[in-house]
This record gives structure tokens, sequence and C-alpha cells, in this order.
């Protein structure tokens, strides 16, 4: 583990204790459990939503804020080119093969859609009474999966099957709070939970392969024998590997068993969130990682970093964030 | 000597859980060497259209797929406990049941997992996919509802399954769809001997098959031929021996009349020791020794069927504990 990796993890721990029970800057709105990856504060924000024109063939990165605003930025020049709000407390997204995104309003118990580029949701999906985390949607079959933290019960996997409202729902096997899910190019879905046992939080992986009715509980290896998944920020597909997001970036495949891979680390300065693996189609694998790193009350980033290579940062955002939670790349070309 | 050593553990198990037989190797002991290696799949694979054999093994804890025409390798999947049984479906999906954790595993026709189907307390040993309905049955040797074993049938193969049992049986192992729809499964009664059942079409249980014409000692596969209008049941302990060879049987109402046999050879010239599950197609039998009686290695091969004799191909190369087979189209 590198010096600045374990500069994170301290970091992410003293984070962990305030929203646990410190009751310091960042007011606590989980239940029972919540963990310091669960959903941020809500702040409350004010402003309609703005957009500038002649985005339609630009890549857009699109980062959700604790302050309840969304902001959009053009992928490559990382200039603010829109602002999202109407929002109570977004916080995951994700983004279809068509260029439409996806952002989970946990506190409202949503999911809106906006077109690339839109100002206006052109659909929005009920999600109550689940508090949705976290989403993705398969290029597949264009079903959209919803990780479903829970409050005081359990959360679950709702997917919405393309271009419908009703869900189907997956539970876990245990007290899971879902806190991430990710699709791979075939339709497979993999997903993680969280849950608090005596202030530890524990993390679940659960497989759901394209056929399956139930989630799979997997069973993940770590790099060492005594490997032992806690805090898990999120999980992604890179074109051709699962990633485990949890203070870098462990690789694996899922055939039957999950076989460990390699780790990719991520150096920098906060508490790395939710990341995002930028893919110039479907046929290609991963060749920018961004994530958003939380520096709770210091200085917020979105970080980029060249993919698989990882190590220093190759660009970074500061400015307009506050409190990034999520983000998804909105693709200029549809896939 | 070390095949001895993987012998003994499986007869106690067996005797263990009731049943008197004294049998070959029926795979289901613990896998004593899973091999914890990584599944690969050849590029040949990733793009062939051609037939393939999936095979099950129990030792490595692996499928191994040929290819049909070479009976080369061209893919090994990783990762189950105790793979038994298989069988596909039109679409080029093989499903490998796995008697630990009681789950079948579907995969498609390049190796990848398709789904997961998990029945706690089942011992999934075999399954056959019904074309008239797309259900699959899954046998399961025990475990369900309590000791005996039993049939599962999952809608579509997928959800929840419906439990079918003969009352009379207690061990469940291998089974087929006619071309009617109508289930046959065999396995043993609670004394250890051979038994044949049906479940009909839309019933709701299972009744018993009369077998005459000759003996079988321990449950085989069973393949509906479709051109003969017959079904293949395999004796994993021919003429009481650890000896394997299979049957045509004929079905008419409620008997099952052994019309012929066919004697299998390994590699050497000598009798099969161990064929748990074989699979017919284009008119060749299919299947793997699993040759714990020493005078040859495990290996897979093609027999022409029914005239059976010696291989027209083999690989004994890959093999370890070998039990059950099918074709990927």
């Amino acid at each position: 583990m590198s010096s600045l990796t374990t500069l994170r993890v301290v970091a992410a721990l003293v984070a962990g204790g305030i929203l646990a029970g410190c009751g310091g800057g960042v007011p606590q709105v989980g239940g029972p459990g919540i963990t310091s990856a669960g959903a941020p504060a809500v702040r409350e924000h004010r402003g309609e939503s703005w957009m500038a024109k002649g985005l339609k063939n630009r890549d857009l990165l699109y980062v959700s804020n604790s302050d309840g605003v969304v902001n959009v930025y053009r992928y490559w020049q990382h200039t603010l080119v829109g602002v999202l709000t109407n929002f109570t407390q977004p916080v995951g997204e994700c983004a279809d093969a068509a260029g439409n995104v996806y952002i989970t309003d946990y506190t409202a118990e949503k999911v809106d859609e906006y077109a690339h580029g839109g100002k206006k949701p052109i659909k929005v999906y009920d999600d109550s009474p689940y508090q949705p985390q976290a989403c993705a949607v398969s290029a597949k079959t264009g079903d959209l999966a919803v990780a479903n933290y829970g409050y005081y019960q359990a959360g679950n996997i709702a997917v919405y099957p393309h271009g419908s409202g009703s869900p189907t729902f997956y539970g876990g096997t245990r007290d899971d709070h879902f806190i991430s899910c990710a699709y791979d190019d075939r339709g497979d879905l993999f997903a993680v939970s969280n849950a608090g046992y005596s202030g530890i939080y524990y993390s679940q992986f659960y497989y759901l392969p394209k056929r399956g009715a139930q989630l799979v509980p997997m069973n993940l290896p770590g790099p060492s024998r005594s490997w032992e998944w806690r805090g898990v920020r999120a999980v992604a597909w890179d074109g051709e590997y699962w990633l485990v997001d949890v203070y870098g970036l462990y690789r694996f495949t899922i055939n039957v068993k999950a076989t460990y891979v390699d780790t990719i680390t991520l150096q920098g300065d906060g508490d790395l969130g939710p990341v995002w693996i930028y893919r110039k189609n479907l046929k290609s694998t991963g060749s920018q990682v961004v994530g958003v790193e939380n520096n709770y009350g210091q200085t917020d980033s979105v970080d980029f970093w060249s993919y698989p290579a990882g190590g220093s940062p190759i660009a970074q955002i500061t400015k307009d964030l506050d409190g990034p939670s999520g983000l998804a790349v909105s693709m200029g070309t549809p896939q | 000597m070390k095949r001895y050593y993987w012998f003994v553990p499986i007869l106690f198990v067996l005797c263990a859980c009731g049943g008197n037989a004294v049998a070959p190797a029926l795979g289901v002991a613990p896998a004593p060497h899973p091999d914890r290696r990584s599944s690969w799949i050849s590029p040949e694979l990733e793009r062939t259209q051609a037939p393939l054999l999936f095979v099950s093994d129990a030792g490595t804890a692996d499928v191994y797929i040929y290819n049909v025409k070479t009976l080369k390798v061209v893919g090994t999947i990783t990762g189950f406990a105790q793979p038994q049984g298989e069988c596909s479906d039109n679409k080029g999906n093989v499903w490998v049941t796995d008697a630990s954790g009681g789950t079948v595993y579907e995969l498609s026709h390049r190796g990848h997992l398709e789904n997961e189907l998990v029945q706690k307390g089942a011992t999934p040993v075999g399954c056959t996919w019904d074309p008239t309905t797309g259900n699959l049955a899954v046998m399961s040797l025990l475990g369900v509802p309590s000791q005996s074993g039993g049939v599962l049938v999952f809608p579509k193969g997928v959800g929840t399954p419906t439990l079918y049992t003969n009352s009379k049986q207690y061990f469940y192992n291998f089974g087929d769809y006619d071309a009617g729809g109508n289930l046959f499964f065999d396995g043993r009664d609670a004394n250890g001997n051979f038994m044949l059942s049906e479940l009909p079409k839309g019933k709701s249980s299972a009744h018993t098959v009369a077998l005459t014409g000759g003996t079988i000692y321990f449950p085989g596969m069973v393949q509906w031929d479709a051109a003969k209008q017959d079904f293949i049941v395999g004796d994993q302990s021919c003429g009481n021996l650890y000896a394997s060879c299979v049957y045509s049987v004929k079905i008419a109402g409620n008997t099952a009349s052994i019309t012929g046999e066919t004697k299998l050879q390994n590699s050497a010239g000598g009798q099969l020791c161990d064929l748990v599950q074989g699979v017919l197609f284009n008119k060749e039998l299919l299947g793997s020794d699993n040759d714990f009686c020493g005078s040859t290695p495990s290996a897979t091969y093609i027999w022409p069927y029914p005239g059976g004799g010696a291989p027209t191909r083999y690989n004994g190369k890959t093999d370890s504990v070998p039990v059950g087979a099918a074709i990927s189209r």
C-alpha cells in the first residue's frame, strides 16, 4: 500500500467517524448502519437549471453534489456547461448507450432521467418507498438497475425493464444496504451492499447473471488470504473486468466464481467516492477513470486518471463542487 | 494407487446415505483435489459455431469443453464444487448440476455463466431440458423433501421449481423427456435396487416403470433416442461388475423392455470402467470413463452407436474424475 493510499484510508476512517456519530460538520442522514459511502447530507439549493447550447456531440460529465445540484462539464475541457437543480438529494448517476443520464434522488425516492444536455427530466422513475443510492443501465437490454440503500429496513436492487416504470425487486440474503451496481456488456449485473456491524462496514457482493431470477451471493477473493471487504464505494465494469472501488480499484473476472486479477492504485488526496470508467465505445475497454474526491469541507475535486495505468491524476476539476458524491459520463456519440 | 484412494471415500458416502449398493463411483463425494485454476476460453471457442462437448469433472471441480470433431479441449470453466450431470437446450446452453450447495449452473455455448439456480437442501446430480415446454428437470439424488431425492422442475429453466417424486424411489440420478414430454428418470429404491420411473406429462406424481429383459445394477445415463423411439439407459455396474454399458430400452405402458446392449471399450481395448453419463449425438455416443479400475487413464471417448466397441476418438490427457456430459450445438 503506498503512503498516499494509506493517507486516504486514514482520511476515510476519520470521515467515517464524523458521519457515524461525532456530530461534526456534516449532518448525518442515515439510519442505523448507514455508511460513510451512504447518501451525503441534504443541503437546500435554490435556482433554475441551465445548460449551454451546442452540446449535442460533446462528451459530458455529470457530477452530483451534496448541495442538491448536479454540475455538467465538458468531459475533455473540464469546463462547466450546465447546472441541474430541482433535486432534493442527488447521489448516484448512470448513463445509457443513447447518452441519457439517470440521477438518483435519495430522499425524494425517485430517479430522474435526462436527455444528453437536457435541462428537464424526460422521465421520472418512482422508486418509493426505497432510497436510490446508485444505478446502472444495461447496454445490452436498456434495463435500468437501481441500488436501493434502504433505511431502517434492508434495501434491494430494483430493475426497471427498458422503458418500464414497473420494477422487479431483487433482495439480498442479509441486512443489505445496496450502494452500487454495474452491468457488463452481456447484461450480467454485479452489485455490492454494505451493512454495519459494530461500526465496521462489511461489504457483500452479489451477482445476477443475465437470465438470473435471484441475486447470488458472490465471494470475492482479495489480494491476500486474510482480506476482508469493508466500506466498498462502488463497483464498475471496464469492458473486460469487473472493478471494486475501495481505496483503489480491484479487478476481477466472474464466471461461476470470481477470480482476482490485479489492483490499480489511484493516488489522490481525498476520500475517493464512486468512479466512472470512460470507454470510447462499447467495443473498447476503459481508457480513463474519473472519480469524485470528497474532502469534507476542504478542496473537493473530480480527478481523472489514465486507465488502467492509475497512479497520479492526469487532470482535476475543483471549481463549483460541493461534496461531490456521484458521477456519470454521457457520450456525445450514441454507443 | 492414487485412484484407489479416490474410490474408497466415494463408496463410504454412498453406504452412509442408506443405500446398500456396492457400486462404482457416482461422483457425489467431495472433490478431493479442486485445481483452483482460472477459467480459460480459447479464441477458437469464442468464434466457433461447431458442436461442443461439455464434460464435468468432480475431481478437478472443472468443466472441460471439447471440440466434438477433434476432442481437443477448447475451454475450461472452473469454480464449481462438485459438478455432476449435465444437459442442454436447443440454443446451445448447457446446465451443469453441482451437488454441493444445491446449485445448477447454466452456461452459454461459449462457456459464459448465464444463470444459477439454487435450491437449498437439494443434491442435484442430473438434469434434462424439455423441448416441448422449455422446462428444466433436475434430479436431486437426496435431500428433497427429507432424506430421499426428487425431481425439481424449473419452469422455462428459471424461477421456483416444483418438486415431483415417486414414493417408491429414494435416489434420483438421471432422466430425459420422450417426444411427448413425458419424463423418465432412473435411480434406486431405499434398498439400493435400480428403479426407472415416469412422470407423465401434466401429472403431479411419478410412478414406477417395470424393467424387463435384463438387469441394471447401478443407474447411469438416460437419454431419449428420437431415431429409434426408445431410451438409452446406462448401467455403471454392467453385469454387477466394475464395468459400464448402455442398453436400448423400449417403453410400452408401464413396462420398459431392454431390447439391446452396447458394450463400450476403453483405449486399451478393455471394457469401460465407469461411464457415469454419456450423450448420444449424430449416431455417436460421447462420454468419459472414470477409470478407477486402473487399466487406463480416465479419458473422454467417442464410440459408434449402437455398435459400440472400440472408440473412434479419445482424449486421455485431461480428465480426473469425469462425470457428466452434454452437447452444446
